[in-house]
């Protein structure tokens, strides 16, 4: 659906994306991580055709970005990082001059229209002019504009920015929805939320690709050790070596003591789960047991781990402008 | 077609929402009628009652309400980000400058459309010849088109409406300079090159109401010229 093929856009200097490749499926969610200028926007902009890459080129839908522009635009529903709207216009008129100019028949408008609000849980502001609306709405506008077209290909940057916790739940929910029918790029540094709802992720740093694969994979490759966490509120001295005892785990050790409760975290083995086993044996031994989690390697670590590595070896340090 | 249309309207509805547009109806209703009265007094005094003061004047009036009309179109879209939302559309940039072009030109035909109440009433209650009126209409036109045209493409340059502002006056005021030059030299040859480009010369030559083809091509290059130069500017943004 999205192919994008040894991409890069070059200023004099420096590489704000410097050949990157990625495909994504239809009906897919890819999450598109990196650190704050390494190049996420530039690579939107330049598959929603606002932007010319330096070299390479990237296929939507079957449409080349350079010689179907216009193909490939009428196909992309896009938010930008920071909304840009027109402040003068109602919800209502603003979405229907969007849904013009993106060539919605005029007979059709009304039921996009009527989409693009509940796709925003606008309903209620649909009268209000933009320029009055708080921040969480403004964002919201910028996702009911996205989708009034009704487009296969959605490219969303920093969605949930500005949301409250309550509309973050709903936005994450909507986009979970959309992909039945949709294929969609989110950039976004909530990872909880990319762990939720992509099923694949793609993380740049410094315009290159550092890791690109399933969320599955990327756990289970990373090859640091799964990790099981648990609190007890009464355990016995021993209770650190009859953990250790368990099939699969490789170390176990008392972590942190409180007046009414301590933490242990057990080191496994590769591949092992041993929850079940952990929390029979704590029920057995009366241990009290009060949480217990698995911590693997969370897609923070990944996170982290890829883009400081690139940085270590990424040479000099050129700060990527993203400005126009 | 629909798309240059819908920004058109847009356009247009977006100075009527803001108090832009009724500022400059009342300043220049204001401005034009006043100049009117005082040739209808000066005709009890001066024989030869004549329009072609007041068409003057509102050519130098179009050279204030220009920049104030066109300095946001661009520079605007484009502080603001929204020129994002535009071109992420399917949008060509010839229709998007066309659309703005067209909605800044049909606000500025609207201030000329006010005042056909002059030579309503000077048709009716006086003997004035027709021709140099309608002449005078239609170079005011031209004028307003090539303003505009030129206004459009200073705000494409920068992310400031007020720089964009600035260059929009400064060039037709120079423009309108450049036409002195060759009253002050009439016999020289770059003073008689300098006022070919300027617009006022040739507006000058339809006041009288003799429409020259000359001058109308003169007109529609200007603002093709303007048009053309916005949309490379635009698209500068791909590969810059």
């Amino acid at each position: 659906m999205i192919e994008v093929q040894n991409l890069g856009k070059y200023y004099s200097g420096f590489a704000a994306v410097d050949d990157i490749s990625f495909k994504v499926n239809e009906g897919e969610i890819l999450g598109f991580l990196g650190p704050n200028g390494a190049g996420k926007t530039t690579t939107m902009r330049i598959l929603t055709c606002f932007m010319a890459p330096s070299r390479g080129t990237a296929r939507i839908n079957d449409q080349d970005i350079l010689q179907n522009s216009l193909e490939v635009r009428r196909n992309i529903g896009y938010l930008p990082e920071n909304v840009p709207l027109y402040n003068d216009m109602s919800v209502r008129g603003y979405l229907l001059h969007m849904a013009a100019l993106r060539g919605v028949p005029r007979k059709k408008r009304p039921e996009r229209l009527e989409a693009a609000l509940d796709a925003g849980k606008l309903e209620d502001r649909a009268e209000t002019l933009i320029g009055k609306l708080s921040k969480g709405y403004r964002q919201r506008v910028g996702i009911a504009q996205a989708v009034v077209h009704d487009p296969k290909v959605l490219i969303l940057d920093e969605p949930s920015a500005g949301l409250d916790p309550r509309q973050r739940v709903e936005t994450r929910q909507f986009i979970k929805s959309l992909s039945k029918n949709h294929t969609i790029i989110l950039s976004t540094h909530i990872l909880p939320d990319v762990q939720d709802i992509c099923s694949r992720v793609v993380i740049i740093s410094r315009g290159r690709i550092v890791a690109q694969d399933t969320l599955d994979n990327l756990e289970t490759n990373q090859s640091a050790t799964p990790r099981v966490q648990l609190r007890l509120k009464n355990p016995t001295g021993d209770a650190a070596n009859k953990l250790k005892e368990i099939n699969g785990v490789t170390r176990a050790r008392r972590e942190k003591d409180t007046d009414d409760e301590s933490t242990f975290v057990l080191e496994c083995a590769p591949g092992k789960d041993v929850r079940e086993a952990a929390a029979t044996l704590c029920v057995e031994q009366n241990w009290g047991l009060l949480e217990l989690q698995r911590q693997g390697t969370s897609l923070e670590d990944i996170f982290l781990r890829s883009t400081t590595m690139e940085e270590h070896y990424g040479g000099e340090t050129t700060p990527a402008s993203e400005s126009l | 077609m629909n798309s240059i249309t819908q920004l058109f309207s847009k356009e247009l509805r977006s100075y009527f929402t803001s108090w832009l547009a009724y500022v400059l109806l009342a300043g220049w209703l204001f401005l034009t009628g006043y100049i009117f009265v005082l040739l209808i007094v000066s005709s009890t005094i001066m024989p030869n009652f004549n329009l072609a003061p007041l068409f003057s004047n509102m050519m130098v009036f179009i050279l204030f309400i220009t920049p104030l009309v066109t300095m946001r179109l661009l520079s605007e879209e484009k502080s603001e980000g929204t020129i994002e939302m535009l071109f992420t559309s399917p949008l060509t940039e010839w229709q998007v400058t066309l659309g703005k072009f067209l909605g800044a030109l049909l606000f500025m035909l609207v201030l000329v459309a006010c005042t056909l109440y002059v030579p309503f009433f000077t048709f009716r209650y006086g003997s004035v010849d027709s021709g140099p009126v309608w002449g005078s209409y239609l170079s005011l036109i031209c004028v307003c088109g090539a303003s505009v045209a030129f206004g459009i493409f200073c705000s494409s340059l920068t992310e400031s409406q007020v720089v964009a502002g600035f260059l929009t006056f400064g060039g037709l005021l120079g423009s309108w300079i450049l036409n002195w030059v060759s009253q002050v030299a009439p016999d020289n040859k770059w003073a008689s090159l300098l006022s070919e480009i300027s617009l006022y010369s040739h507006f000058q030559g339809m006041l009288g109401g003799a429409v020259d083809t000359k001058d109308l091509i003169f007109f529609l290059t200007f603002i093709f010229f303007f048009l053309y130069a916005t949309v490379r500017v635009l698209e500068s943004r791909k590969w810059r």
